[in-house]
């Protein structure tokens, strides 16, 4: 209904009806806002006590009633509120898309790159295509209905929503953390690196950048302080909320672990390793996932091409040759 | 959860008695083995840990051929294409070539195969800790790879821990400056941990190093068995299972190989023009020698050839060949 009312009253603004000189009839409002004449009644009502909008004609012949904007408050506030609503007011910074999102949602959070982000975690400062939202199933009515409106705002072009839902957001691990307007939910680190793993296709992940976090910042935290059980807590979050897809954050971690080994020889890198539980079958990676950790280990801790250079990291960029160097054939002294 | 063999040296340095060795897919050989080889091959000098090395590389090479490998460069050609008396020694490292690039992924599987198998294990003392047995990134060998241009070849080593043979001096670093290197010495235990060590032998045993050198490129394989390089002297009885593993190609290898001669021999290195051309025997099997008569009649004419094979500082590795072909140019003369 929130919805309905803001695009009436968008559409009443732009065309500039307002009482006592204009007025447009239900009818003309169904045909152009493309909703049903019910819905079309019950946004008016919604902003009628509110006191947007007056009804012109007598009450006994509803059928002809035409409905006007009310004078009581002037243009500029009135825009303002649908700005507001339309999300348009998010381009003018005084306002974030998140405190914005917030504004229409309850039982939900936000997760992916954009929760390590506003977390304080970024390693190239990018941002995802869009959002990844955890929400609970009771919410999906209310979800729908947001999305709805969501793709006709001017936001809905710039940022992509994508929602997965959870039976009970309790089971999930996330904090409100106080932005400028509002305090919004969302998702802790380890929960975040999860669902940015296990959502890798999702609009609102931006999964080297999520590697690039988990490699570079991350697990030398982990492995400075030998912190298994940080490892523990994703596994366990991952088992609880995504069932069997949790392989692939063992496969993930067993992969960056022991690629950690190869590089470094470093033995907490394997012993975590060796503490991550072997899932039911063997679980392969996908090659796109096993670049993506590639890229990642190569824009972290294996520096740039300088270490490439040095020989401390594969060149996987590289074309291949045809030919085997002919210095490969030289004996090394036995 | 995955475990591995876990030995606090303080506390259980027996264990290492008991352990012997990380190698799996072979069994350590007794003393009269190497007493057989350097019998049979009748050297001056006597390079005990040769028949050793050879086992720790098959152990190796079957790990690493059995995960989409394809087995090439000398040792490849010589323990798959040759009978055991024709038999080049390459012990140096062990060369693949995989078609796929993701090698990382490639090796931590093979780690973790290793792990599945017992082959590795980790040791402390107090708050140090290594581990045998594993394959990690040869990052010395890849800056030279880099500095050569070798863009696509990646370079691994794996480390083997290996109990003393008789009174033989097997090859590698001793234990002991193994753990010293990784800092062990530096804890307060060291002192103990090492009369200990002496006293139950554990200071005889050894860490040898495999090389293992990966090309990233497009070739074509055959299947093959593997033998180890004495085979002539009973070396296949220490094999726990014979596998087929895939071999590059005759025909890729001879191309390489072929590009590798001329340059070798342009470039005057004669250890490596010499091994090359013997490497180049394969051309045979596919009936392309003649090709070769030229470059290998050059080579059996020029007397630093004749004598890197007969008497050369590396001519140990041509100690199978030189009971059967006591000169380069008798085996020229039947090879090409």
């Amino acid at each position: 209904m929130v919805f309905d009312a803001l695009m009436i009253a968008r559409y009443l603004l732009k065309r500039k009806i307002f009482y006592p000189d204009r007025y447009i009839g239900i009818g003309t409002l169904s045909n152009d806002l493309g909703l049903s004449p019910g819905r079309v009644v019950r946004g008016l009502r919604l902003l009628r006590r509110l006191g947007l909008v007056v009804r012109n004609t007598d009450p006994r012949r509803k059928k002809y009633s035409t409905w006007s904007l009310s004078r009581n408050f002037d243009d500029d506030l009135l825009a303002r509120l649908v700005d507001y609503g339309f999300g348009d007011y998010v381009a003018t910074d005084k306002i974030s898309i998140y405190e914005w999102i917030d504004s229409f949602l309850d039982r939900y959070f936000l997760s992916g790159t954009v929760a390590l982000l506003i977390n304080g975690l970024s390693w190239s400062d990018v941002m995802p295509m869009g959002i990844l939202i955890i929400a609970e199933k009771s919410e999906i009515a209310r979800i729908k209905k947001f999305y709805r409106f969501y793709r006709k705002t001017s936001l809905g072009r710039r940022y992509r929503l994508d929602i997965v839902y959870r039976q009970n957001i309790d089971d999930c691990d996330y904090s409100n953390i106080r932005l400028e307007n509002a305090s919004v939910p969302v998702a802790s680190v380890p929960q975040a690196l999860v669902d940015s793993i296990l959502n890798s296709d999702s609009w609102g992940v931006d999964i080297l950048e999520t590697l690039s976090v988990l490699i570079g910042i991350m697990v030398p935290r982990i492995l400075e302080n030998s912190d298994i059980e940080y490892v523990q807590r994703m596994i366990s979050l991952a088992e609880r909320q995504y069932g069997k897809k949790y392989e692939l954050l063992l496969a993930v971690f067993k992969h960056i672990f022991m690629r950690y080994y190869i590089y470094f020889e470093d033995i907490s890198a394997l012993r975590i390793y060796l503490s991550v539980p072997k899932g039911d079958k063997e679980y392969r990676l996908s090659s796109k996932i096993i670049h993506k950790i590639n890229e990642a280990f190569r824009a972290t801790i294996l520096g740039d091409r300088v270490a490439m250079y040095l020989g401390l990291e594969p060149d996987f960029s590289s074309q291949r040759s045809v030919y085997i160097p002919k210095e490969i054939f030289a004996v090394s002294e036995l | 959860m995955r475990t591995i063999i876990t030995i606090d040296l303080s506390e259980e340095s027996e264990r290492v008695v008991e352990l012997k060795t990380t190698l799996r897919h072979v069994s350590i050989p007794d003393k009269e083995f190497i007493e057989k080889v350097f019998s049979i091959l009748n050297l001056k000098t006597i390079k005990p840990f040769m028949p050793i090395r050879d086992l720790s590389l098959y152990d190796t090479m079957i790990y690493i051929a059995t995960r989409h490998m394809i087995l090439s460069g000398g040792y490849g050609i010589n323990a798959c294409f040759f009978s055991p008396d024709e038999r080049r020694l390459s012990l140096a490292d062990i060369d693949f070539v995989s078609i796929s690039p993701d090698i990382d992924e490639i090796i931590a599987e093979i780690n973790d195969q290793i792990i599945k198998n017992n082959g590795a294990a980790i040791f402390s003392l107090g708050k140090h800790k290594t581990s045998i047995g594993l394959i990690s990134l040869n990052t010395k060998k890849m800056q030279w790879l880099r500095r050569i241009g070798a863009e696509n070849v990646y370079s691994y080593r794996r480390t083997i821990l290996l109990p003393p043979i008789g009174h033989y001096a097997l090859r590698g670093e001793m234990f002991l400056d193994y753990l010293k290197r990784h800092g062990f010495s530096e804890e307060k235990e060291w002192q103990s941990f090492v009369l200990r060590a002496k006293k139950i032998g554990i200071d005889r045993f050894r860490v040898e190093t495999i090389e293992i050198d990966i090309t990233v490129m497009d070739a074509n394989y055959v299947i093959r068995e593997a033998k180890p390089a004495f085979e002539i002297a009973g070396g296949e009885k220490y094999i726990t299972k014979k596998r087929s593993v895939m071999v590059i190609e005759p025909k890729d290898a001879v191309n390489a190989l072929k590009g590798a001669l001329f340059y070798f021999f342009n470039k005057k290195q004669t250890h490596n023009t010499v091994k090359t051309l013997i490497d180049l025997r394969l051309a045979k099997i596919m009936g392309e020698e003649k090709k070769l008569s030229n470059v290998a009649k050059k080579i059996a004419s020029k007397k630093e050839f004749l004598k890197e094979y007969e008497s050369g500082k590396e001519s140990w590795r041509f100690a199978i060949l030189r009971i059967k072909y006591t000169k380069l140019s008798l085996l020229i003369d039947k090879w090409f």
